[in-house]
Protein backbone atom coordinates (compact mmCIF):
# COMPACT_ATOMS: atom_id res chain seq x y z
CA UNK A 1 0.00 0.00 0.00
CA UNK A 2 1.35 3.47 -0.79
CA UNK A 3 1.79 6.29 1.72
CA UNK A 4 -1.44 8.01 0.70
CA UNK A 5 -3.41 4.84 1.41
CA UNK A 6 -1.77 4.35 4.80
CA UNK A 7 -2.45 7.95 5.82
CA UNK A 8 -6.09 7.58 4.79
CA UNK A 9 -6.33 4.56 7.07
CA UNK A 10 -4.81 6.55 9.92
CA UNK A 11 -7.24 9.40 9.25
CA UNK A 12 -10.12 6.93 9.41
CA UNK A 13 -8.67 5.48 12.64
CA UNK A 14 -8.63 2.06 11.01
CA UNK A 15 -6.85 -0.73 12.85
CA UNK A 16 -5.36 -1.70 9.51
CA UNK A 17 -3.27 1.48 9.50
CA UNK A 18 -0.73 0.15 11.98
CA UNK A 19 -0.45 -3.14 10.07
CA UNK A 20 0.18 -1.43 6.76
CA UNK A 21 2.62 1.08 8.25
CA UNK A 22 4.53 -1.73 9.92
CA UNK A 23 4.76 -3.65 6.66
CA UNK A 24 5.97 -0.61 4.74
CA UNK A 25 8.31 0.90 7.31
CA UNK A 26 9.02 -1.75 9.93
CA UNK A 27 12.61 -2.41 8.80
CA UNK A 28 13.29 1.31 8.43
CA UNK A 29 12.14 2.07 12.00
CA UNK A 30 13.92 -1.01 13.32
CA UNK A 31 17.19 0.21 11.79
CA UNK A 32 16.86 3.63 13.45
CA UNK A 33 16.08 2.08 16.82
CA UNK A 34 18.94 -0.43 16.55
CA UNK A 35 21.43 2.32 15.72
CA UNK A 36 20.38 4.08 18.93
CA UNK A 37 19.84 1.16 21.29
CA UNK A 38 22.50 -1.19 19.95
CA UNK A 39 20.32 -4.25 20.39
CA UNK A 40 17.86 -5.96 18.04
CA UNK A 41 15.57 -7.04 20.88
CA UNK A 42 15.45 -3.61 22.52
CA UNK A 43 14.83 -2.03 19.13
CA UNK A 44 11.92 -4.41 18.44
CA UNK A 45 10.36 -3.58 21.78
CA UNK A 46 10.76 0.12 21.06
CA UNK A 47 9.38 -0.05 17.52
CA UNK A 48 6.29 -1.95 18.65
CA UNK A 49 5.12 1.27 20.24
CA UNK A 50 5.60 3.40 17.13
CA UNK A 51 2.45 2.42 15.23
CA UNK A 52 -0.01 3.33 17.97
CA UNK A 53 1.89 6.51 18.79
CA UNK A 54 1.56 7.37 15.11
CA UNK A 55 -2.25 6.95 15.33
CA UNK A 56 -2.46 9.62 18.02
CA UNK A 57 -0.12 11.99 16.31
CA UNK A 58 -1.38 11.63 12.74
CA UNK A 59 -5.00 12.21 13.72
CA UNK A 60 -4.08 15.62 15.08
CA UNK A 61 -1.60 16.50 12.36
CA UNK A 62 -1.19 14.33 9.24
CA UNK A 63 2.45 14.27 8.15
CA UNK A 64 3.75 15.47 4.80
CA UNK A 65 6.22 12.61 4.48
CA UNK A 66 5.13 9.40 6.21
CA UNK A 67 8.58 7.79 6.44
CA UNK A 68 10.11 10.86 8.08
CA UNK A 69 7.20 11.19 10.52
CA UNK A 70 7.46 7.53 11.57
CA UNK A 71 11.22 7.94 11.79
CA UNK A 72 10.77 10.90 14.16
CA UNK A 73 8.49 8.92 16.45
CA UNK A 74 10.94 6.02 16.46
CA UNK A 75 13.92 8.23 17.16
CA UNK A 76 12.13 9.96 20.02
CA UNK A 77 11.00 6.70 21.60
CA UNK A 78 14.42 5.09 21.18
CA UNK A 79 16.26 8.05 22.69
CA UNK A 80 13.82 8.07 25.60
CA UNK A 81 14.46 4.38 26.13
CA UNK A 82 18.20 4.98 25.88
CA UNK A 83 18.02 7.79 28.45
CA UNK A 84 16.03 5.62 30.83
CA UNK A 85 19.06 3.40 31.14
CA UNK A 86 20.97 6.41 32.46
CA UNK A 87 22.84 6.63 29.18
CA UNK A 88 24.73 3.50 30.09
CA UNK A 89 24.00 1.60 26.90
CA UNK A 90 27.16 1.33 24.89
CA UNK A 91 26.08 -0.84 21.96
CA UNK A 92 24.59 1.89 19.77
CA UNK A 93 26.00 5.05 18.29
CA UNK A 94 24.54 7.57 20.76
CA UNK A 95 27.66 8.09 22.89
CA UNK A 96 30.02 8.61 19.92
CA UNK A 97 27.48 10.94 18.27
CA UNK A 98 27.10 12.99 21.46
CA UNK A 99 30.88 13.29 21.71
CA UNK A 100 31.08 14.51 18.11
CA UNK A 101 28.25 16.98 18.57
CA UNK A 102 30.15 18.55 21.47
CA UNK A 103 32.43 19.96 18.76
CA UNK A 104 29.44 21.88 17.39
CA UNK A 105 28.59 23.60 20.66
CA UNK A 106 29.47 27.31 20.60
CA UNK A 107 31.72 28.57 23.40
CA UNK A 108 30.08 29.97 26.53
CA UNK A 109 29.07 33.55 25.82
CA UNK A 110 26.71 36.28 26.72
CA UNK A 111 23.91 35.09 24.43
CA UNK A 112 20.77 33.96 26.14
CA UNK A 113 19.97 30.25 25.79
CA UNK A 114 18.10 29.47 22.58
CA UNK A 115 14.32 29.52 22.88
CA UNK A 116 12.50 26.37 21.91
CA UNK A 117 12.30 25.93 18.17
CA UNK A 118 14.98 28.50 17.41
CA UNK A 119 17.75 25.92 17.60
CA UNK A 120 15.86 23.57 15.27
CA UNK A 121 15.22 26.40 12.80
CA UNK A 122 18.91 27.34 12.89
CA UNK A 123 19.94 23.71 12.29
CA UNK A 124 17.56 23.48 9.35
CA UNK A 125 18.83 26.73 7.83
CA UNK A 126 22.43 25.59 8.29
CA UNK A 127 21.75 22.26 6.59
CA UNK A 128 19.88 23.85 3.68
CA UNK A 129 22.92 26.07 3.04
CA UNK A 130 25.10 23.00 2.48
CA UNK A 131 25.47 20.86 -0.69
CA UNK A 132 23.21 17.81 -0.76
CA UNK A 133 26.03 15.32 -0.22
CA UNK A 134 27.15 17.06 2.96
CA UNK A 135 23.56 17.31 4.17
CA UNK A 136 23.10 13.61 3.64
CA UNK A 137 26.26 12.75 5.53
CA UNK A 138 25.26 15.01 8.45
CA UNK A 139 21.69 13.66 8.66
CA UNK A 140 22.81 10.07 8.33
CA UNK A 141 25.31 10.44 11.15
CA UNK A 142 23.49 12.71 13.58
CA UNK A 143 19.84 11.97 12.88
CA UNK A 144 19.93 8.32 11.78
CA UNK A 145 23.00 7.44 13.93
CA UNK A 146 24.62 5.49 11.10
CA UNK A 147 28.28 4.68 11.72
CA UNK A 148 30.96 6.25 9.52
CA UNK A 149 31.66 2.82 8.04
CA UNK A 150 28.02 2.37 7.00
CA UNK A 151 27.75 5.91 5.61
CA UNK A 152 30.92 5.45 3.58
CA UNK A 153 29.50 2.23 2.12
CA UNK A 154 26.11 3.81 1.41
CA UNK A 155 27.62 6.82 -0.36
CA UNK A 156 30.55 5.03 -1.94
CA UNK A 157 33.04 7.36 -0.32
CA UNK A 158 36.22 6.47 1.53
CA UNK A 159 35.76 6.48 5.30
CA UNK A 160 38.47 9.11 5.68
CA UNK A 161 36.51 11.42 3.39
CA UNK A 162 33.32 10.96 5.43
CA UNK A 163 35.22 11.63 8.67
CA UNK A 164 36.86 14.71 7.20
CA UNK A 165 33.51 16.08 5.99
CA UNK A 166 31.92 15.46 9.37
CA UNK A 167 34.75 17.33 11.13
CA UNK A 168 34.37 20.20 8.68
CA UNK A 169 30.59 20.31 9.25
CA UNK A 170 31.04 20.25 13.03
CA UNK A 171 33.27 23.32 12.86
CA UNK A 172 31.00 25.12 10.42
CA UNK A 173 27.95 24.45 12.56
CA UNK A 174 29.70 25.78 15.66
CA UNK A 175 30.64 28.98 13.82
CA UNK A 176 27.12 29.28 12.40
CA UNK A 177 25.42 28.93 15.79
CA UNK A 178 27.81 31.47 17.30
CA UNK A 179 27.09 33.93 14.50
CA UNK A 180 23.36 33.45 15.02
CA UNK A 181 23.80 34.27 18.70
CA UNK A 182 22.63 30.84 19.84
CA UNK A 183 24.03 29.38 23.02
CA UNK A 184 23.24 26.06 24.65
CA UNK B 1 25.42 17.77 28.25
CA UNK B 2 24.89 20.49 25.63
CA UNK B 3 25.29 18.16 22.70
CA UNK B 4 22.15 16.45 23.98
CA UNK B 5 20.23 19.65 23.26
CA UNK B 6 21.47 19.54 19.66
CA UNK B 7 20.49 15.91 19.36
CA UNK B 8 16.97 16.59 20.60
CA UNK B 9 16.55 19.75 18.53
CA UNK B 10 17.30 17.64 15.47
CA UNK B 11 14.25 15.52 16.10
CA UNK B 12 12.03 18.35 14.91
CA UNK B 13 13.91 19.03 11.70
CA UNK B 14 11.64 19.42 8.65
CA UNK B 15 10.52 16.12 7.18
CA UNK B 16 12.04 16.77 3.77
CA UNK B 17 15.53 17.05 5.30
CA UNK B 18 15.05 13.79 7.17
CA UNK B 19 13.68 12.03 4.09
CA UNK B 20 16.68 13.20 2.05
CA UNK B 21 18.96 11.18 4.30
CA UNK B 22 16.81 8.05 4.17
CA UNK B 23 18.55 4.99 2.79
CA UNK B 24 16.95 4.00 -0.50
CA UNK B 25 17.03 0.24 -0.86
CA UNK B 26 17.63 -1.06 -4.34
CA UNK B 27 14.92 -3.33 -5.68
CA UNK B 28 16.23 -6.94 -5.67
CA UNK B 29 15.66 -7.15 -9.42
CA UNK B 30 18.18 -4.35 -9.91
CA UNK B 31 20.87 -6.55 -8.35
CA UNK B 32 20.25 -9.10 -11.09
CA UNK B 33 20.38 -6.34 -13.66
CA UNK B 34 23.63 -5.07 -12.16
CA UNK B 35 25.22 -8.47 -12.79
CA UNK B 36 23.93 -8.37 -16.34
CA UNK B 37 25.44 -4.92 -16.74
CA UNK B 38 28.85 -6.23 -15.65
CA UNK B 39 28.64 -8.84 -18.38
CA UNK B 40 27.68 -6.17 -20.89
CA UNK B 41 30.58 -4.01 -19.77
CA UNK B 42 33.00 -6.83 -20.54
CA UNK B 43 31.43 -7.27 -23.95
CA UNK B 44 31.49 -3.54 -24.56
CA UNK B 45 35.28 -3.65 -24.33
CA UNK B 46 34.97 -4.91 -27.91
CA UNK B 47 33.03 -1.77 -28.82
CA UNK B 48 36.04 0.28 -29.97
CA UNK B 49 36.46 -2.09 -32.92
CA UNK B 50 33.00 -1.10 -34.14
CA UNK B 51 32.99 2.49 -33.00
CA UNK B 52 33.99 3.95 -36.36
CA UNK B 53 30.76 2.71 -37.88
CA UNK B 54 28.69 4.91 -35.58
CA UNK B 55 31.14 7.72 -34.84
CA UNK B 56 29.45 11.02 -34.36
CA UNK B 57 26.91 9.90 -31.77
CA UNK B 58 29.09 10.97 -28.88
CA UNK B 59 32.18 13.07 -28.53
CA UNK B 60 33.90 15.57 -26.31
CA UNK B 61 31.65 18.36 -25.24
CA UNK B 62 32.94 21.79 -24.57
CA UNK B 63 30.62 22.66 -21.71
CA UNK B 64 31.25 24.43 -18.42
CA UNK B 65 31.78 22.23 -15.42
CA UNK B 66 29.80 21.91 -12.22
CA UNK B 67 30.76 22.08 -8.57
CA UNK B 68 29.98 19.26 -6.17
CA UNK B 69 31.05 19.36 -2.56
CA UNK B 70 33.66 22.05 -3.19
CA UNK B 71 35.25 20.33 -6.19
CA UNK B 72 34.97 21.08 -9.89
CA UNK B 73 33.76 18.43 -12.32
CA UNK B 74 33.77 18.39 -16.12
CA UNK B 75 30.77 17.03 -17.98
CA UNK B 76 31.95 14.45 -20.52
CA UNK B 77 30.22 12.07 -22.86
CA UNK B 78 30.79 8.35 -22.74
CA UNK B 79 33.30 7.49 -25.46
CA UNK B 80 34.93 10.92 -25.32
CA UNK B 81 38.71 11.06 -25.16
CA UNK B 82 38.58 12.45 -21.60
CA UNK B 83 36.38 9.58 -20.45
CA UNK B 84 38.59 7.02 -22.20
CA UNK B 85 41.69 8.50 -20.61
CA UNK B 86 39.97 8.21 -17.24
CA UNK B 87 39.49 4.49 -17.85
CA UNK B 88 35.70 4.68 -18.20
CA UNK B 89 33.41 2.46 -20.30
CA UNK B 90 32.31 3.71 -23.71
CA UNK B 91 28.64 3.53 -22.83
CA UNK B 92 26.70 4.56 -19.73
CA UNK B 93 23.76 2.38 -18.78
CA UNK B 94 21.11 3.14 -16.19
CA UNK B 95 22.41 0.58 -13.74
CA UNK B 96 25.79 2.25 -13.56
CA UNK B 97 24.03 5.17 -11.86
CA UNK B 98 23.55 4.61 -8.15
CA UNK B 99 21.97 6.71 -5.47
CA UNK B 100 21.34 10.38 -6.18
CA UNK B 101 23.71 12.63 -4.25
CA UNK B 102 22.96 16.04 -5.71
CA UNK B 103 20.58 17.96 -7.89
CA UNK B 104 21.92 20.60 -10.29
CA UNK B 105 20.53 22.71 -13.08
CA UNK B 106 22.28 20.32 -15.48
CA UNK B 107 20.56 17.25 -14.02
CA UNK B 108 20.77 14.84 -11.11
CA UNK B 109 24.10 13.56 -9.85
CA UNK B 110 24.43 9.87 -9.03
CA UNK B 111 27.12 7.63 -7.60
CA UNK B 112 29.15 5.74 -10.19
CA UNK B 113 28.43 2.18 -9.11
CA UNK B 114 31.21 0.24 -10.91
CA UNK B 115 33.81 1.99 -8.73
CA UNK B 116 33.04 2.48 -5.07
CA UNK B 117 34.65 4.67 -2.47
CA UNK B 118 35.83 7.37 -4.83
CA UNK B 119 34.79 10.88 -5.76
CA UNK B 120 36.58 11.14 -9.11
CA UNK B 121 33.62 10.08 -11.21
CA UNK B 122 29.88 10.60 -10.86
CA UNK B 123 27.05 9.99 -13.31
CA UNK B 124 24.93 12.92 -14.44
CA UNK B 125 21.40 12.17 -15.58
CA UNK B 126 20.28 15.05 -17.72
CA UNK B 127 16.66 16.29 -17.83
CA UNK B 128 16.23 14.53 -21.20
CA UNK B 129 17.13 11.21 -19.54
CA UNK B 130 20.54 10.84 -21.16
CA UNK B 131 23.70 10.26 -19.14
CA UNK B 132 27.08 11.88 -18.96
CA UNK B 133 30.16 11.35 -16.83
CA UNK B 134 31.18 13.97 -14.30
CA UNK B 135 34.98 13.88 -14.11
CA UNK B 136 36.89 15.36 -11.19
CA UNK B 137 38.74 18.52 -12.22
CA UNK B 138 40.25 19.68 -8.94
CA UNK B 139 39.21 20.92 -5.55
CA UNK B 140 38.47 24.62 -5.34
CA UNK B 141 41.60 25.72 -3.54
CA UNK B 142 43.13 29.09 -2.85
CA UNK B 143 46.67 29.66 -4.04
CA UNK B 144 47.97 28.95 -0.53
CA UNK B 145 46.04 25.75 0.03
CA UNK B 146 46.73 22.19 -1.03
CA UNK B 147 45.46 18.67 -0.65
CA UNK B 148 47.69 16.08 1.01
CA UNK B 149 48.82 13.14 -1.13
CA UNK B 150 46.66 10.61 0.73
CA UNK B 151 43.60 12.69 -0.17
CA UNK B 152 44.69 12.67 -3.80
CA UNK B 153 44.78 8.88 -3.75
CA UNK B 154 41.48 8.70 -1.84
CA UNK B 155 39.84 10.77 -4.58
CA UNK B 156 40.34 7.76 -6.87
CA UNK B 157 39.53 5.17 -4.24
CA UNK B 158 43.13 4.21 -3.48
CA UNK B 159 43.66 3.66 0.24
CA UNK B 160 46.87 1.64 0.03
CA UNK B 161 49.68 0.85 -2.41
CA UNK B 162 47.97 -2.46 -3.06
CA UNK B 163 45.10 -0.56 -4.71
CA UNK B 164 47.41 1.10 -7.22
CA UNK B 165 47.39 -0.96 -10.41
CA UNK B 166 49.97 0.78 -12.58
CA UNK B 167 51.71 3.97 -13.53
CA UNK B 168 52.61 5.11 -17.02
CA UNK B 169 55.55 7.36 -17.62
CA UNK B 170 57.28 8.24 -20.85
CA UNK B 171 55.27 5.66 -22.80
CA UNK B 172 56.11 2.83 -20.42
CA UNK B 173 53.59 1.20 -18.09
CA UNK B 174 54.93 -0.10 -14.81
CA UNK B 175 53.01 -2.72 -12.85
CA UNK B 176 55.86 -3.91 -10.63
CA UNK B 177 54.51 -3.97 -7.09
CA UNK B 178 57.75 -2.89 -5.44
CA UNK B 179 57.96 0.17 -7.66
CA UNK B 180 54.31 1.06 -7.09
CA UNK B 181 54.74 0.67 -3.33
CA UNK B 182 57.82 2.89 -3.41
CA UNK B 183 56.06 5.59 -5.45
CA UNK B 184 53.00 5.47 -3.20
CA UNK B 185 55.05 5.79 -0.03
CA UNK B 186 57.26 8.51 -1.48
CA UNK B 187 54.23 10.62 -2.31
CA UNK B 188 52.59 10.03 1.05
CA UNK B 189 55.74 11.14 2.84
CA UNK B 190 56.52 14.08 0.58
CA UNK B 191 56.26 17.72 1.64
CA UNK B 192 53.24 19.28 -0.04
CA UNK B 193 52.46 22.86 -0.92
CA UNK B 194 50.01 24.97 -2.90
CA UNK B 195 50.28 26.88 -6.16
CA UNK B 196 51.74 30.06 -4.66
CA UNK B 197 54.57 28.30 -2.82
CA UNK B 198 55.31 26.08 -5.81
CA UNK B 199 55.67 29.05 -8.16
CA UNK B 200 57.79 30.95 -5.65
CA UNK B 201 60.11 28.21 -4.47
CA UNK B 202 60.02 25.01 -6.52
CA UNK B 203 59.24 25.79 -10.13
CA UNK B 204 62.46 25.75 -12.14
CA UNK B 205 60.65 26.60 -15.36
CA UNK B 206 61.76 23.36 -16.99
CA UNK B 207 58.23 22.07 -17.26
CA UNK B 208 56.84 18.69 -16.32
CA UNK B 209 55.60 15.60 -18.10
CA UNK B 210 52.44 13.56 -17.65
CA UNK B 211 52.48 10.66 -15.24
CA UNK B 212 49.35 8.53 -15.39
CA UNK B 213 48.31 6.49 -12.38
CA UNK B 214 45.71 3.76 -12.47
CA UNK B 215 43.70 2.50 -9.52
CA UNK B 216 42.81 -1.14 -9.09
CA UNK B 217 39.18 -0.29 -9.91
CA UNK B 218 40.27 0.96 -13.35
CA UNK B 219 40.10 4.70 -12.82
CA UNK B 220 43.06 6.60 -14.25
CA UNK B 221 44.34 10.07 -13.55
CA UNK B 222 47.24 12.10 -14.82
CA UNK B 223 49.54 14.28 -12.76
CA UNK B 224 52.56 16.26 -13.93
CA UNK B 225 55.99 15.18 -12.76
CA UNK B 226 59.19 17.16 -13.14
CA UNK B 227 62.30 15.01 -13.20
CA UNK B 228 64.49 18.07 -12.62
CA UNK B 229 62.73 19.18 -9.41
CA UNK B 230 61.19 15.87 -8.33
CA UNK B 231 57.84 17.59 -7.84
CA UNK B 232 54.53 16.02 -8.79
CA UNK B 233 51.69 18.45 -9.46
CA UNK B 234 48.01 17.60 -9.23
CA UNK B 235 45.30 20.26 -9.59
CA UNK B 236 47.11 22.96 -7.65
CA UNK B 237 48.71 20.69 -5.06
CA UNK B 238 52.41 19.90 -5.36
CA UNK B 239 54.32 17.02 -3.79
CA UNK B 240 58.10 17.14 -3.48
CA UNK B 241 58.56 13.41 -3.91
CA UNK B 242 62.17 13.56 -5.06
CA UNK B 243 64.02 13.32 -8.35
CA UNK B 244 64.39 9.55 -8.02
CA UNK B 245 60.64 8.88 -7.80
CA UNK B 246 60.63 6.76 -10.94
CA UNK B 247 63.07 4.00 -11.91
Amino acid sequence: MDDKGILELYAARSSQAAREAREAYGPYCQAIAENILGSEGEAEACVSGVWDAAQEQFTLRPPAILSAALGKITRRLALKRWSSSGGRRTGGEVLPVLAELEECVPPEGTSAPAEEGRLTDALAAFLRSKPMLQRMIFIRRYWYFNSVKVISRQLSLPEARVESLLRQLQQELRIYLEKEGISL
Amino acid sequence: MKSRQLLEAMNDLPEDLIAEGKIRRRHPLLRVLAVAVCVLLVLSSLYPFFRDRIRGVSGDEDVPGVVIDGAAYEIRSAGSSAANQAGLPDTITADMAGMQVDELEEGTVHLYLPCENQRAVYILQRPDGTYRYLLFAGDQLSQDAWVEADQMFLTYGVTSAGELASLTWDGETIRDRQTLEAVYQALLQSDACGEAAFRAELDDGQGAHPLTLEAAGGLRWTADYSVSTGVLGWYGSYYAAGAGLLP
